[in-house]
């Protein structure tokens, strides 16, 4: 019964991202004097009003609207901010910050890290660091939206694997005469300075269970090409993650019961264009998909044959955005977001698809609001895991409001 | 015949509507840019750049009072998001949204796209530029005062405590 697909939590992690993050405001007030310090704050006000076609909560969580198993006790309307401070360190380095708090995703170090520039054109970079595998734009300026629509961007128990970890991170740029090309390379740890020592992909473990060893590597190519403003992006994230369980775990029905290593690989691929379609309409198309692959090592010889299992869940959107003039936006998107599980402790087979518009306005003195509406359908075409979906579909409505404030 | 006269009074009125409109096009006519640069600062331009600098653009930090001293290269450069230093320092770039009219006043002329400007300012870009988007020009005013040094451009030759016309 250890399988079991909810949020998991960063408490430890925290703790130590919120003393990190004390120790980079204390310097950033030490350089602000000396105006080496830039500081981007957003905060402001979200208020949702959801209308779901079912009572009851198992479905309602598969239509991964704004309620989805919130970080901090859901509320209609509730407060958010982003916080972003780059501090020049010299000519070559840079300490950056961004962090975030919300109810989905709770209170979140997103990078803390020491950028180091060898040239214009290679440099690197360490600490807690984001990917930047995908077009998430959770710490934009300019984020049309009150909730992105990939749940890769969104919800927290999707995202966590692609989430930001303690790193090594080498970039560089270069260019042609029709492109700039940016490309990363990174060594993630997730369990390194007790950040995140229990994530493990979309599962949460029990308290019998400790991750021995979660490692993950990342490579992103970014190419924009200058003359039609067309960018693309490709990245793949790999993960090794294995924990050990010191609970008596029934793997087969029948066998004994044991303990047992879990062992699980993950690849995930994020493929994106963006391009304009006029000088104030452009469109991008995303695709981010994750599979992952797990044995079970068994002590016990009379537990059974060798628990297996899969895990594959994609998202693709397809966003249009119109920039009426400088301080209005109207957007439109359209997502699906499959999702399977198969193996040892049965399966499921799900889609989720979602079609939102919005707009945003920025007012003069740094005020800015924006509208969404949002609505979601979810079909469960077939469950025999443990978990309590119930085979059919459901559907919702969102109506989002956003005020917001940028210092 | 009442409702023919109200038809004709719908049509003057939209015919009004429409040739107001018509003339705030006109009287806003071709945006004009200017360009606008930091004052440079001598306490914080001694802040030399080390000698091994010269792979970095480096533009001077120019004299106390007056503009940074930035040439157009460095402007074509820091706005296609190459760096450019001041004094040891990065140059941040503040622009306006690629539909703008000023900002294609401003662009064009050096032939650059803003469009490429927002692509590149997002945080998720794999190497983060020193380009800051703002929406209307009291914004980019502060952005410039408050990113030093930093390049942007507005509709009128403005002069504040931080900011002035860099030519």
């Amino acid at each position: 019964m250890f399988l079991k697909r909810q949020l998991h939590s960063r408490a430890g992690a925290l703790g130590l991202a919120l003393g990190l993050f004390t120790l980079t405001l204390t310097g950033a007030a030490r350089a602000q004097t000396d105006g080496q310090v830039k500081n981007t704050l957003q905060m402001g006000l979200d208020a949702w009003h959801l209308d779901y076609s079912h009572e009851d909560k198992p479905r309602q969580q598969r239509l991964l609207m704004a309620d989805n198993k919130p970080a901090w006790k859901y509320r209609e309307a509730s407060p958010w901010l982003t916080l972003q401070s780059q501090v020049r360190m010299g000519t070559h380095g840079e300490l950056e910050l961004r962090a975030r708090a919300n109810q989905n995703y709770g209170g979140q170090i997103d990078q803390l890290s020491y950028a180091h520039a060898i040239s214009p054109s290679l440099g690197l970079r360490a600490g807690v660091l984001d990917f930047r595998a995908t077009w998430c734009r959770s710490h934009d300026t300019d984020n049309p939206w009150v909730r992105e629509n990939d749940p890769f961007c969104t919800v927290k128990s999707t995202s966590d694997a692609t989430a930001s970890a303690p790193a090594l991170q080498a970039y560089t740029v270069w260019e042609t005469d029709a492109y700039q090309f940016q490309a990363n390379a990174g060594l993630f740890r997730p369990k390194a300075l007790g950040y995140a020592p229990r994530e493990f992909n979309n599962l949460v473990l029990p308290p019998s269970a400790h991750v021995t060893q979660n490692n993950k590597q990342s490579l992103s190519v970014n190419a924009l090409n200058k003359e039609t403003a067309t960018e693309w992006r490709l990245s793949w994230i790999g993960a090794h993650q294995r924990f050990f369980d010191s609970g008596l775990v029934p793997v087969n029905p029948g066998f004994a019961p044991t303990q047992l290593n879990f062992d699980q690989n993950t690849n995930a691929y994020f493929a994106g264009v963006s391009w304009p379609l006029s000088r104030q309409l452009s469109a991008r198309l995303t695709h981010l998909n994750s599979a992952s692959k797990a044995h079970c090592e068994q002590f016990n010889p009379n537990s059974g044959p060798a628990c297996t299992y899969q895990f594959k869940k994609s998202s693709t959107v397809l966003e249009l955005n119109y920039q009426a003039n400088p301080t209005d936006v109207l957007s439109l998107a359209l997502t699906q977001y499959p999702a399977k599980q198969a193996g040892t402790w049965g399966g499921y087979d799900s889609v989720y698809r979602s079609s939102s518009v919005s707009w945003r306005r920025n007012w003069t003195g740094d005020w800015f609001t924006a509208v969404q509406v949002t609505r979601a359908n979810s079909l469960i075409r077939s469950n025999n895991s443990i978990l309590s979906y119930a085979p059919g579909t459901a559907s919702a409505w969102g109506l989002g409001l956003r005020l917001g404030y940028k210092l | 015949m009442k409702i023919f006269q109200n038809l004709i009074r719908l049509t003057l009125a939209a015919a009004i509507y429409g040739a107001a409109g018509v003339g705030t096009v006109l009287a806003q006519g071709p945006a004009e840019a200017v360009w606008h640069c930091s004052r440079a600062n001598t306490a914080l331009s001694q802040n030399k750049a080390p000698a091994n600098e010269d792979n970095f653009g480096l533009a001077s930090s120019g004299a106390q009072g007056q503009a940074i001293g930035i040439s157009l290269l460095d402007l074509i450069d820091v706005y296609s998001n190459k760096v450019v230093q001041v004094s040891g320092r990065p140059l941040t770039a503040c622009f306006l949204p690629g539909n703008s009219p000023l900002s294609l006043a401003a662009l064009n002329a050096l032939g650059l796209k803003a469009a490429n400007m927002q692509l590149q300012a997002r945080k998720s870009a794999i190497v983060q530029s020193k380009l800051q988007m703002v929406t209307d020009e009291p914004a980019m005013l502060a952005c410039i005062a408050q990113n030093y040094p930093a390049v942007g451009y507005l509709s009128q030759s403005t002069e504040t405590d931080q900011v002035l016309s860099c030519f």
